[in-house]
C-alpha cells in the first residue's frame, strides 16, 4: 500500500492501516529510543507511547515532509519527556549531579557495531546521552536543544563537549579491551 | 556543525533497527480504542442499573398497596358478593379440640356479630378488622382453600385481608380448619343482619379463628408473628481486606507474595511485594423472606468501599496507564468503589423462641463503578504494576458465607467470609482475588417505627 493511501487510512482509523504503520516504523523507532534510554523495557515505553501520539496526531502531519522524520521526530521528544519525568533518569538529568569531563577533539575510529555503539552512549549520565544523541545522532542545533531541554545553550555546549569526550573514552576503552579479548583467544 | 566522529557514529546508526515485543503494539492498540468499548459499557450498565432500580422499586412499594386498598376491598365484598355459607358446611370442631379452644371460639365469633347487628358492614369493616387482628390467628393455607373460586373472584382473598389487617400467622401457632360453628351464626334468628354478616361471616370463616398455645391477644405475640413474614433491613458493616492468590477454585494457585518477575538480561528472579491488608465497609438495604421455619431468603443492594495499599518502585506513565517498577519506593492506595448486590440462603437453629443462629451461605454481584486498584504484571520488571482501569465498569462476582445471632428479632450481629470468584488481573497470567472478613449489623426497618404504633391506633 501506498504511504498516501496508508496515512489516509490510518486517518479514518482503520485498524489494520495503523498495524502497517506500525510495522513499518516500529523497529527502526525502537532503536531510536533504545538510544536515549537504559533498558530495552523503557524503550519499548516510549516507543509506545510515542506511537500512540502518533496516531492521535496524525492529522497535524503536513504530507510534503518525509513520515517516517516526523515520527522519528515524536519519538526524540517523547524520549526527552520520559527522561524527565522519571525518577531513574530525573536524578541523571540534573546537571548538578554530573562530575564534569575534560573536552576532547580527539577523533578516534569507530570499529563496533550499531548496538554495541549504543550500549556505549547508554553508559553515559543521562543529561549526557541525551545531549549528544540529540546532536550527534539527530543533528540538532544547539539552540533547539537548548530549547527541548530547557537549559542554557551555552551549558548545551559545554556538556555536548564532555559528553563527546566520556564516549570517546569509553570507545577506546571498549575497543582495546575488544582487541585485547579477541588477542586473547587467538 | 558534525565532525567526523559524529558522522561515522551517525552513519552507523543509520539502519540501527531493535525488533519490539508484541505487547507494544497491543498497548498502542488498547489505548487508542478503550472509550468506545467503555462507552457501551457504560450503557450496558445504564440499562442495567434502571432495570435493578425499578424491580427494586416494584419490591419495596408491593407490600405497603396492600394496607392501602383495605377499605375499598371490604366495600367491594360488600356490595358485589353474594356469599353463602353452605348448612352442610357446619362444622363441629374435632373431638380432641380443647375445651378452652371451642368456648374461646364461640366467645369471638359471637362478640363480632353482636357489633354488626347495630351498625352496617362497612362501618364494621374496621372494628372487626381490628378485632381480628387483636384476637384471631390465622392460617392462610388453610383459610385460601375453604374460599370458593367464584368468592374468590371477587372476595380480596383472606390472605389479603390479614395481610391488610396486619395478621399473620405465627408459625408455632396451631391451626383448628373449619372450627367455626358457621351455621349457628348464619342461621342465627335473632341476626338481623344475615346477609351483611354473611360476608363478614365469610371474612370470619376464611379468616380461621385458630387457638394459639399461648396466649393470642399478647401484643408481643403479634409483633413476633408480624416479623416472621417478609421484612426489611437496614444493614452495615466492614472488616478486613486481604488479596490473596488462592482462588477458590483454582488449582493452581500463585502466593501474591511469592510472585517472581525475571531481571532483564540476567537469570535471577525478583520478588513482588505483596499488598498489605486493608479494609472495607459496606451498607445498604437487605429483603428478606422466610421460605420455611428454618430456611429464610435474602437479598439486597448494597454500597462496597475496599482499600489497601500497594508498596511499589517507580512510576511511569504510558498512554494513559500509569505503570510502577518493582521496589519499595513509595506506596500506593489502591480503592474500589462496589454496588453490590448480595443474595443468600440462611438456616435458622432457634436458641429461643425469639432469638436464632443463622447460617448463612451465598454470593454477590457487584459493580465496580469507580476504580483504582494495581494490579501486578511480572512480564516486565519496570512494568511491575499497573492501574487496570478495565476493572472499571466491571461484575465482580463473590461468594460468602457466614453465621450470625438473631437478638429478639431486632437486632442480628453476623460474621461473614467473601472471595471474589474472578482475578483482578485480566490481562495478566497473575491471579489474585478479594478476600473479605466483616462483621455485619442488621437491624429490621420497622424496628425504627415500632414505637409510634400505639398513637395510631389510639
Amino acid at each position: 500500500m501506498e504511504t498516501t493511501q496508508l496515512l489516509t487510512d490510518c486517518l479514518k482509523g482503520k485498524k489494520e492501516a495503523q498495524r502497517q504503520l506500525y510495522q513499518q516504523y516500529a523497529a527502526v523507532m525502537l532503536g531510536v529510543c533504545y538510544r536515549y534510554t537504559k533498558s530495552i523495557e523503557d524503550a519499548e515505553d516510549v516507543l509506545q507511547e510515542g506511537f500512540i501520539k502518533v496516531f492521535t496526531h496524525l492529522h497535524q502531519f503536513k504530507r510534503e515532509g518525509d513520515i517516517g522524520a516526523w515520527i522519528r521526530r515524536i519519538m526524540v521528544n517523547t524520549a526527552i519527556t520520559y527522561l524527565n519525568k522519571h525518577k531513574r533518569y530525573k536524578k541523571e538529568m540534573g546537571l548538578d549531579e554530573i562530575q564534569l569531563h575534560p573536552i576532547s577533539d580527539e577523533n578516534p575510529e569507530i570499529k563496533m557495531g550499531a548496538k554495541e555503539l549504543a550500549d556505549t552512549i547508554r553508559q553515559l549520565p543521562a543529561v549526557y546521552q541525551a545531549i549528544f544523541n540529540l546532536i550527534a545522532v539527530e543533528g540538532f542545533e544547539h539552540k533547539e536543544v537548548s530549547q527541548l531541554l530547557n537549559i542554557n545553550i551555552n551549558t548545551v555546549r559545554s556538556q555536548y563537549s564532555r559528553a563527546r569526550a566520556m564516549l570517546v573514552a569509553k570507545l577506546k576503552n571498549n575497543q582495546t579491551g575488544e582487541i585485547r579479548n579477541y588477542a586473547g583467544e587467538i | 556543525m558534525q565532525g567526523k566522529f559524529e558522522k561515522d557514529i551517525e552513519q552507523q546508526f543509520s539502519g540501527f533497527s531493535l525488533v519490539p515485543s508484541e505487547q507494544v503494539w497491543e498497548e498502542v492498540e488498547a489505548a487508542l480504542y478503550p472509550r468506545r468499548k467503555r462507552r457501551l459499557i457504560i450503557w450496558w450498565w445504564f440499562i442495567g442499573g434502571l432495570a435493578l432500580a425499578g424491580g427494586g422499586w416494584w419490591l419495596l412499594l408491593s407490600p405497603s398497596k396492600e394496607i392501602k386498598n383495605t377499605p375499598q376491598t371490604i366495600s367491594t365484598v360488600k356490595q358485589e358478593s353474594k356469599l353463602t355459607v353452605p348448612e352442610k358446611n357446619t362444622t363441629q370442631l374435632p373431638a380432641n379440640t380443647p375445651a378452652i379452644v371451642q368456648q374461646k371460639n364461640a366467645n369471638n365469633i359471637k362478640s363480632l356479630l353482636t357489633k354488626n347487628k347495630t351498625k352496617d358492614n362497612t362501618a364494621n369493616a374496621p372494628l372487626i378488622s381490628k378485632k381480628i387482628s387483636s384476637d384471631v390467628f390465622v392460617n392462610k393455607t388453610t383459610v385460601i382453600n375453604e374460599v370458593p373460586v367464584q368468592q374468590q373472584k371477587n372476595v380480596v382473598t383472606p390472605e389479603q385481608k390479614i395481610t391488610n389487617n396486619k395478621i399473620t400467622a405465627d408459625s408455632s401457632t396451631k391451626i383448628i380448619a373449619d372450627n367455626i360453628p358457621a351455621q349457628t351464626i348464619v342461621n342465627d334468628p335473632k341476626s338481623t343482619n344475615v346477609q351483611k354478616n354473611t360476608d363478614t361471616l365469610a371474612t370470619i370463616k376464611d379468616s380461621t379463628v385458630v387457638e394459639n398455645k399461648k396466649d393470642s391477644t399478647t401484643p408481643a405475640k403479634n409483633n413476633a408473628a408480624k416479623e416472621n413474614k417478609h421484612k426489611w433491613l437496614l444493614t452495615a458493616g466492614g472488616g478486613i481486606l486481604s488479596i490473596t492468590g488462592s482462588g477458590l477454585f483454582s488449582s493452581a494457585p500463585t502466593p501474591q507474595s511469592f510472585i517472581a518477575a525475571p531481571v532483564p538480561g540476567g537469570g535471577t528472579s525478583t520478588q513482588v511485594p505483596a499488598a498489605n491488608s486493608g479494609y472495607h465497609f459496606f451498607a445498604g438495604i437487605v429483603y428478606q423472606k422466610p421460605i420455611s421455619n428454618n430456611w429464610l431468603f435474602s437479598s439486597g443492594l448494597q454500597y462496597h468501599y475496599l482499600q489497601n495499599k500497594q508498596p511499589v518502585g517507580v512510576d511511569s506513565l504510558l498512554g494513559g496507564v500509569t505503570y510502577f517498577a518493582i521496589g519499595n519506593t513509595s506506596t500506593k492506595i489502591n480503592y474500589s468503589h462496589w454496588l453490590q448486590l448480595p443474595f443468600s440462603l440462611g438456616y435458622s437453629i432457634h436458641v429461643s423462641p425469639k432469638s436464632q443462629i443463622q447460617l448463612l451461605g451465598g454470593g454477590s454481584i457487584a459493580w465496580a463503578f469507580s476504580e483504582n486498584w494495581l494490579i501486578t504484571n511480572t512480564s516486565t520488571l519496570s512494568r511491575s504494576y499497573y492501574y487496570n482501569s478495565s476493572l472499571n465498569n466491571n461484575l465482580i462476582f463473590t461468594l460468602r458465607a457466614g453465621m450470625g445471632y438473631n437478638f429478639n428479632d431486632r437486632l442480628t450481629i453476623s460474621i461473614l467470609a467473601e472471595q471474589s470468584l474472578a482475578t483482578i488481573q485480566q490481562r495478566t497470567n497473575t491471579t489474585s482475588y478479594w478476600r473479605l472478613f466483616s462483621l455485619q449489623a442488621s437491624k429490621p426497618l420497622s424496628s425504627f417505627s415500632r414505637k409510634q404504633k400505639p398513637s395510631k391506633h389510639n
